[in-house]
């Protein structure tokens, strides 16, 4: 047997013995009428629990109410967006007509000019 | 330990504080036994004692006479062992601990009884790097001399997993002692 062995062989089975045991014993003997810690914390932890779900139950029933009450106010909303891009694109859509034909009666003129000049040219 | 009849365990579920204290005085030592290698404090060790018992004799009207009261017993102070050493700083090795082991070692023929502390010296050193399974595993089986069969009825593990934790601790302690200069 080797000195590894014989020293786990030597820890086998011992039992460490209890400084004051009968002190241990009486002391155990009168906390067994007591709530103990652990309960206490169960206790607070049960009513922490109830008053979260609660909050949180709250506030999902205020996102229900907040969603589905008082979505025409949103609506009035969207549709004044809605009439405000609708009114900004057919300005722009003007401007465009009015910048084409700018550009068609600049294109006129200097085609007319270009003509003009060719004719003086070859005569 | 005085094995405790079925007629006490009939009387502590029906209230009876006197067999209780029959019951605290024959099993505290194992308890305390257990969770001293698991734990490495005395001040520890007796707070797991007393908590075990008092859950004991919250809950004696759950105890599955079918199953040992000690299988039992061990169950429960396992666990709060368990809940004790996620809780506590990890346990670190004085320098003083390997005087210890060199006492043991030199002793180790005659067999000489261990005081606490020594215990406390003993676990800090050698079980330092097992996990909390391997740990309880070894203690129960290698320590406390339980068989493989109650270590699975205390832990919950099945057979291959007791097996295993059980083989890697001791794999780790040898590495431990070797590392120590003993072979």
């Amino acid at each position: 047997m080797n000195n590894i062995d014989q020293i786990l062989d030597q820890l086998k089975g011992q039992q460490p013995a209890i400084g004051n045991a009968d002190k241990l014993t009486d002391s155990i003997m009168s906390q067994l009428d007591q709530p103990s810690g652990s309960r206490r914390h169960i206790t607070i932890a049960l009513v922490v629990r109830t008053a979260l779900s609660a909050a949180a139950l709250w506030l999902v029933g205020l996102l229900i109410y907040q969603t589905s009450f008082d979505s025409e106010p949103q609506n009035t909303d969207n549709q004044n967006i809605a009439y405000r891009i609708d009114n900004l694109q057919r300005i722009s859509a003007r401007k465009n007509a009015y910048a084409n034909r700018h550009e068609v009666n600049a294109i006129k003129t200097i085609s007319y000019i270009q003509l003009k000049k060719m004719y003086y040219e070859n005569h | 330990m005085t094995p405790i009849g079925t007629d006490i365990i009939i009387r502590c579920q029906n209230g009876d504080k006197e067999a209780f204290r029959r019951v605290v005085e024959a099993h505290q030592r194992m308890v305390f036994s257990l969770a001293l290698k698991m734990l490495a404090d005395e001040a520890e060790a007796e707070d797991v004692v007393q908590e075990t018992f008092i859950r004991v004799w919250q809950n004696f009207g759950r105890y599955n006479p079918q199953l040992k009261f000690s299988t039992w017993l061990y169950s429960i102070a396992s666990h709060l062992c368990i809940d004790r050493l996620k809780k506590m700083r990890r346990i670190v090795a004085l320098s003083d601990d390997e005087l210890v082991l060199q006492r043991v070692a030199s002793d180790a023929d005659s067999h000489a009884v261990l005081e606490n502390k020594e215990w406390v010296a003993l676990v800090r050193l050698l079980a330092d790097e097992l996990s909390t399974k391997q740990k309880l595993v070894f203690t129960l089986c290698q320590l406390e001399g339980l068989s493989s069969d109650e270590a699975e009825q205390i832990t919950g593990l099945n057979a291959r997993q007791v097996k295993s934790n059980l083989y890697a601790a001791r794999q780790t302690i040898r590495e431990q002692l070797k590392k120590l200069g003993y072979e």
